[in-house]
């Protein structure tokens, strides 16, 4: 795999003003890939996170820039990439990384949240993919889904998992349209991240906190899937989702002290 | 009295430190009543570790849900947020009774977004007394009380922790007698 599989192309990141996106992002800059940092707009310091990440990303010598957009309304979606476009002309690869969901069991679900749920974590991604379809390069265009193990195990407290599956279902659909035009569609599972989501889940499962450091991944680690899997010598994956959780899920049973 | 065995000074220097531990923001720079969104630009994500830090200094849980979600989990979606995600004028009554002074000025038709803003150290100090606020006269083993550390209260003869409600047990706790002292819903 040769640096100019990535050099000068265009990633379009949702939610990558922290953790994961964060991550992806500055690990596709170090690639060369020019980058829109997407965050959604709002009160507190996303705004300003994302700018730092550009500016992080710019000095590795590509071009990088912040847009503001709530992925669950559609028309800011199409707003999002059509800046994108103006700004680079073209798309390459999209990471489909943003999600936000309360942290409650179903059956305290209200209206509000289930709504929220699905209309950022679903519907939001589909609109993403709606725009990013027509616009990736057919020459080794690539899009990657974020998931997390909630896809497949019972987590109290984690309604997300319902949709992460909704997802990866969808991937499989995309990848299966998708790959006759040189589009790819893959997805990555991840285990334990320590980002800010973690720090909600903490507080869900103070268990966690005494869960052997073995199982955790960084988002470097999750950025570095990523990065193989929008690159070439991925090319033989289709609608996947790759499973990176440094074995957690392999076991029923885990020890404080040993792992 | 079993109620005051930690005094709102120390109380108040553990949100202070917790802020100041988990976020990095300058000590001097915290006033009791900073908004800690607004005024020490903290991202209101990083109330989860100011929360977890004062769980472990102070051997209580928290509460994971805003007052109002609880309203709403009482009483009915509606009640307190309404349908374009702003605090409803109930809403409003609620958090000026539950924040006091911190939400002096919020008006209906607040974006629920901005309510992070209105939590200060005062606020989260409170919610701390409020929880211990429950301690009962004496232990399980009849014995009084002691404090350990001077942030954690245990059985003066077992040494067990004092078995204390959770944030979100207090705050619905808080709703329901209000509910039944005024009838707001």
């Amino acid at each position: 795999m040769s640096e100019s599989d990535y050099k000068d192309k265009v990633a379009l990141i949702t939610g990558a003003s922290r953790g994961i996106g964060a991550a992806v992002a500055r690990r596709l800059a170090r690639a060369g890939v020019n980058l829109v940092v997407n965050h959604r707009e709002g009160r507190g310091r996303s705004g300003k996170l994302a700018e730092e990440v550009c500016r992080e990303a710019e000095s590795e010598g590509v071009r990088a820039i912040p847009v503001p957009a709530d992925i669950s309304s559609k028309k800011s979606v199409e707003e999002l990439f059509s800046q994108a476009e103006e700004a680079f002309g073209r798309l390459d690869f999209l990471v489909l990384n943003a999600a936000r969901a309360p942290f409650k069991p179903w059956e305290k679900l209200l209206e509000r949240d289930l709504r929220l749920l699905v209309e950022t974590n679903f519907l939001g991604n589909v609109f993403c993919m709606q725009q990013a379809l027509p616009r990736l390069s057919r020459q080794g265009g690539a899009v990657v889904f974020v998931s997390s193990l909630g896809s497949r195990f019972f987590n109290q407290d984690y309604p997300l998992g319902t949709m992460k599956a909704a997802m990866e279902s969808a991937v499989k659909y995309w990848a299966e349209s998708y790959w006759k035009e040189g589009v790819s569609v893959n997805a990555v599972c991840a285990g334990l991240v320590k980002t800010d989501s973690f720090k909600t889940l903490r507080m869900i499962q103070p268990e966690l906190e005494n869960m052997p450091e073995r199982f955790f991944l960084s988002p470097e680690e999750v950025a570095d899937i990523i990065h193989y899997l929008i690159g070439p010598a991925s090319r033989a994956i289709c609608g996947q989702t790759l499973i990176a959780d440094k074995g957690i899920s392999n076991r029923l049973h885990w020890s404080t002290s040993s792992g | 009295m079993a109620q005051n065995m930690i005094n709102d000074e120390r109380i108040m220097q553990e949100v202070i430190d917790a802020i100041v531990h988990t976020t990095g923001v300058e000590k001097d720079t915290i006033t009791p009543d900073s908004s800690l969104v607004e005024d020490l630009g903290v991202l209101s994500l990083d109330f989860l570790d100011v929360n977890f830090r004062l769980e472990q200094v102070f051997g209580v849980k928290m509460a994971r849900n805003f007052v109002l979600e609880h309203v709403e989990e009482l009483f009915g979606e509606g009640m307190a947020i309404d349908e374009n995600n702003e605090v409803t004028e109930k809403g409003v009554e609620i958090l000026k009774m539950r924040l006091s002074e911190a939400a002096g000025d919020l008006e209906p038709g607040t974006p629920m977004d901005e309510l992070p803003a209105l939590v200060t150290p005062k606020t989260l100090a409170f919610a701390v007394k409020d929880i211990f606020s429950y301690l009962p006269e004496k232990s399980p083993a009849g014995a009084d009380w002691k404090t350990e550390d001077g942030t954690r209260i245990v059985c003066s003869q077992t040494g067990e922790p004092a078995a204390l409600p959770s944030g979100d047990e207090v705050v619905q706790n808080w709703l329901k007698s209000l509910q039944e002292e005024k009838q707001l819903f």
